[in-house]
């Protein structure tokens, strides 16, 4: 006989679909029993069923649960499915029944946190304070009253947020008044956060001094460091102390130190007296202040990059200011530009750190440069050892392709490429005692000679520079495994060919996992199931979904963590870091992809496929909300992979922009058809009538629509497409033929949906002709590219010709207006 | 051109480059919250002057009595950035906050028997071998820890860093 704490031990060990089988059994003796249907709720979460979880919590609210072993089970069955407003409510009623239970009262209180219900919890923190006399509760009460005003000045309400400002403030003087309140280093914070809401900077100030001097206790409580040295200057800038900015920073900077800020801080500073009209401090004495501490370090050893490199930045600074702004009397860019690579050169971060600065020498100066470096490495470095040579040759081949040498007119690309090979070669050899985890010296020219190749492809579209680049990279990771820009790389190419099931060891390899999911799980997400990687996009999907759900279940709790902690400052960083995730657009679109491909890869039945849809309409915005991008947040880290190419060729924010525009607008059709095929299996009625006319209204209007554009674009064009072209192409005919393997499914009757009668649901025929045609067509594409061209093209145009009959014309602009309607 | 500042949670989707390198883990989300929420001043990131995260060192205050220590548990730079002597600056950070803020006595860490190149470092910053732990790595590469020590200004008589003397097991290690 099956007990509750053998379910319990299930869990416990992680035998997650033996505590369901358990957890049904003790359900079927008694169907009321709430804490079986709360151990049932568990192993479904833990599962990854949150559609059926969902359901158990939504059976459990409506009971009446007295027992405390009942309550708890419940209460973990609520955490865990991030029900966190039913657990307010448990405690809030927990509490009203004993409001002198102190413990009981500081759950109540975090569980309101949780779900952002603040506006008792003033009262709630001080009956703690007054009970307990404990101060921790007192700073709850002051921390409330401060995000109470934050909130309602972000909304607008300014006498209203000041008013719970006043109050925090008033708590917080009457603490220090008083001489048996012992303040605390977390309440000292909160303290100048208060202040600094409310614009006092002058009392952070002297709040900072009266610690300083022990003023709040026996010893100081924030001591001195870079965290009080950077409150100081924050207050100096909100205080136009721009003086004791440069008082505080300029000793920094005459030590030869490597910290940024202080360069920063001194240029900031100037600048603001300099339009101020104050010349307390000129852009002379900068000029004095940096050239000195750039004489200092090029006669170190080992000098810091901060001094070299602020000169750059002062150059930047001043060039934007205009051609009426001061010219600075520090070293010119081509010094600096040399002075680093003499000091720095055989380091690759010198590539990464000047980058912004190359634009600051013309096209002559960075030639003096490069023949410069050349120069002084057959003279001065020429004792160097082997490896830190191939590292200053492969930097400098870095500075050429970024300074557009590689896309020269008159580059021979071929030679050059060449060229880069046999140099990746001939450094191979220096990295032979390397451990795996370090990076080859060679790397540089291997991933730099794939990207020629990859050059060479956009100009000639022949396919074997591209084969090329991917097999000298895999040559690379074989001595250098842990570089992930080479396996980077990789992936990106063979995706763009299509060839993703080669890509799949690659992509495992970098290990990608957690918060990566959110952040750079598109470099193989946005290829896997498009190119028919089923299995690797559904593990992928399945890790991306247990990520999610951690979330939405942990990072609530460390809204909480923060007061009981006193790390008062990350609480609204939380906030922030639970509305990012919750607004996710890969976040989402995992929630569409993994029913998406569930659905056409496994029978579920009817009832699994309802309820899951029934979540997943409850759980994603409703469609208005893909009116407006915003209302998502592209997580991305576009700049993961590093980019040498010139300029004018490398991608900008606009570009980044576009890229995230292209990744909602494909969610955006994915997610109609989620909504789609719900609105299909949540129908009560006449079911076959609408899966005709919705399956006609996918097939000629969302898909459709992208698949023309898309091909229109790379057909009618004079040149010949170039990689993103044919990419964007597979993209959305992959698009295409995912879309249409659903389609199929209901078309050939082999999928869940079928008529009440059993029966196939009926589909014009035009349309299965259509999406055949085009999921054909799809295949020819990825095999042969011209080919295929012109095949989508005639499919498109018999598709054109079926649109033109009544029956289409309906669906098709409805559809088409709702897609069209949001910059498609 | 270092800039050393408190880690935040919206550094968790910028922190790829150092991420991605096979010998750094990247953990679930409550690992790092658990750490910005208890530990903010011992989450520390370097940033370069053109925004780009270098490394970031992960640490934590524990103990009791004159066990009172500053901890070390992720300290990691990206491939691009070694060799700078950043791992250095973000060690001298928490040993500050662990000396300064904290009063501690020592600060610990665990670095991989096989990891010469580490060793070496901690040694360089004053870090002497307090003991070896038997087997405390496990996973993929399971391998033994040393466990390292330095002795903060508290500890004036460096007794806390003095080798131990004898091997131990992790159910042997202390649970603060």
């Amino acid at each position: 006989m099956v007990k509750p704490d053998d379910v319990k031990t299930s869990l416990d060990e992680g035998r997650n679909t033996a505590a369901l089988q358990q957890a049904t059994l003790l359900l079927k003796k008694d169907k009321t029993n709430p804490e079986a249907k709360a151990l049932k709720g568990l192993a479904l979460v833990r599962l990854n069923r949150d559609d059926e979880a969902d359901e158990i919590v939504k059976e459990l609210r409506s009971m009446t649960i007295e027992d405390d072993d009942s309550i708890q089970t419940v209460m973990m069955c609520y955490r865990e499915h991030g029900a966190y407003r039913d657990i307010r409510n448990v405690y809030e009623t927990r509490y009203k029944k004993n409001p002198d239970d102190l413990e009981l009262a500081a759950q109540y209180f975090m569980s309101m946190v949780r779900v952002g219900d603040l506006d008792v919890l003033p009262k709630v923190a001080m009956d703690m304070h007054r009970k307990s006399k404990s101060n921790t509760y007192y700073f709850w009460a002051v921390m409330i009253q401060y995000i109470q005003g934050r909130t309602k000045r972000a909304a607008g309400d300014a006498a209203g947020g000041t008013i719970h400002l006043t109050m925090a403030l008033r708590l917080l003087e009457r603490a220090v008044d008083d001489e048996s309140f012992e303040m605390s280093r977390e309440g000292l914070r909160l303290y100048t956060m208060v202040l600094q809401e409310m614009d006092k900077f002058e009392d952070i100030l002297a709040l900072l001094d009266k610690d300083a001097g022990a003023g709040y206790g026996p010893k100081r409580l924030l001591p001195e460091g870079r965290e009080v040295t950077q409150m100081k200057i924050n207050c100096y800038k909100r205080l136009n102390r721009h003086a004791d900015i440069i008082a505080t920073s300029t000793p920094t900077i005459q030590d030869g130190s490597d910290d940024w800020t202080a360069y920063t801080n001194v240029m900031d500073a100037a600048v603001a007296l300099n339009e101020a009209g104050d010349s307390s401090f000129t852009f002379a004495q900068v000029d004095g202040l940096l050239s000195a501490a750039f004489g200092k370090a090029t006669t170190q050893d080992k000098p810091q990059r901060a001094p070299l490199l602020a000169c750059l930045e002062w150059h930047a600074r001043m060039r934007a200011r205009g051609d009426a702004a001061h010219t600075p009397a520090v070293p010119a860019p081509l010094e600096a530009f040399v002075a680093l690579f003499k000091a720095t050169g055989a380091k690759r971060c010198m590539f990464f750190d000047t980058k912004p600065y190359v634009s600051l020498m013309d096209d002559a100066t960075q030639r003096k440069f490069l023949d410069e470096c050349s120069a002084w490495m057959e003279a001065d470095g020429a004792e160097e050892p082997e490896s830190k040579r191939v590292l200053r040759s492969s930097l400098l081949a870095l500075y050429r392709r970024f300074m557009g040498r590689h896309h020269d007119d008159d580059a021979d690309t071929d030679a050059l490429h060449r060229d880069l090979v046999e140099k990746f070669n001939a450094a191979k050899p220096c990295g032979a005692d390397l451990k795996p985890s370090e990076l080859q010296y060679s790397d540089t020219y291997a991933l730099l000679a794939a990207h020629v190749a990859v050059d060479a492809f956009a100009r000639t579209d022949d396919r074997a520079h591209v084969d090329r680049a991917i097999k000298l990279l895999e040559d690379a990771i074989t001595a250098s495994s842990s570089n992930p820009q080479l396996r980077l790389l990789i992936v990106k190419l063979l995706c763009l060919q299509g060839r993703v099931y080669e890509a799949v060891p690659h992509w495992e390899a970098l290990q990608v996992k957690q918060i990566q999911y959110d952040s750079i799980g598109y470099v193989f997400f946005d290829h896997a199931a498009r190119l028919g990687a089923y299995d690797t996009a559904l593990s992928l999907l399945e890790g991306a979904a247990t990520f999610t759900r951690s979330c939405e279940v942990d990072v609530p709790e460390f809204l909480c963590r923060s007061f009981l902690y006193g790390s008062f400052h990350k609480y609204e960083e939380f906030v922030r870091c639970q509305e990012k995730l919750h607004r996710s657009l890969q976040l989402a679109s995992v929630v569409c992809e993994r029913f998406l491909l569930n659905f056409v890869r496994t029978k579920f039945t009817r009832a699994r496929v309802t309820s899951w849809l029934q979540f997943i309409v409850s759980t994603l915005p409703p469609p208005s909300a893909l009116d407006d991008e915003k209302t998502f947040s592209d997580n991305s880290q576009a700049e993961v992979m590093d980019s040498s190419d010139p300029q004018a060729r490398s991608p900008t924010s606009g570009d980044f922009e576009r890229m995230k525009t292209a990744r909602f607008n494909y969610f955006r059709v994915r997610y109609l058809l989620v909504q789609t095929v719900a609105s299909l299996v949540l129908s009560r009625q006449s079911l076959a009538e609408r899966a005709e006319a919705l399956v006609d209204a996918i097939a000629r209007g969302a898909v459709l629509t992208a698949a023309e554009e898309a091909c229109a674009a790379a057909v009618a064009s004079p040149d010949q497409p170039d990689l993103e072209t044919i990419h964007a192409v597979i993209e959305v005919l992959s698009l295409v033929s995912f879309t249409v393997s659903i389609v199929q499914e209901w078309i050939s009757g082999d999928a869940v949906l079928k008529q009440p009668n059993g029966e196939p649901v009926r589909v014009n025929k035009t349309v299965r002709q259509t999406v055949r045609a085009l999921a054909e067509a799809f295949h020819a594409v990825v095999v042969n590219k011209d080919q295929a061209m012109a095949r989508v093209q005639g499919v498109l145009s018999t598709a054109e010709e079926a649109a033109k009959t009544p029956s289409y014309k309906s669906s098709l602009k409805a559809f088409r207006a709702a897609f069209k309607s949001s910059n498609h | 051109m270092t800039t050393l500042r408190e880690f935040t949670c919206d550094d968790l989707w910028k922190f790829n480059k150092v991420n991605l390198d096979p010998l750094t883990e990247t953990y679930n989300m409550s690992f790092y919250l658990l750490y910005l929420a208890q530990w903010p001043e011992y989450f520390t990131v370097a940033e370069s002057s053109s925004g780009n995260l270098m490394g970031y060192i992960m640490g934590k205050v524990e103990g009791t009595g004159d066990d009172w220590h500053g901890h070390v548990t992720a300290l990691t730079v990206a491939p691009e950035y070694r060799r700078l002597g950043l791992a250095n600056q973000l060690m001298g950070e928490l040993e500050h906050i662990s000396d300064k803020q904290h009063e501690g006595y020592f600060v610990d860490l665990f670095v991989r028997k096989s990891n010469d190149v580490a060793i070496g470092m901690y040694k360089g910053l004053g870090y002497d071998i307090y003991r070896k732990v038997i087997g405390y790595y496990s996973g993929e590469y399971p391998e033994d820890a040393y466990d390292m020590r330095k002795s903060l200004s508290r500890d004036t008589g460096k007794v806390k860093m003095k080798p131990l003397g004898r091997d131990i097991y992790p159910h042997e290690l202390e649970r603060w």
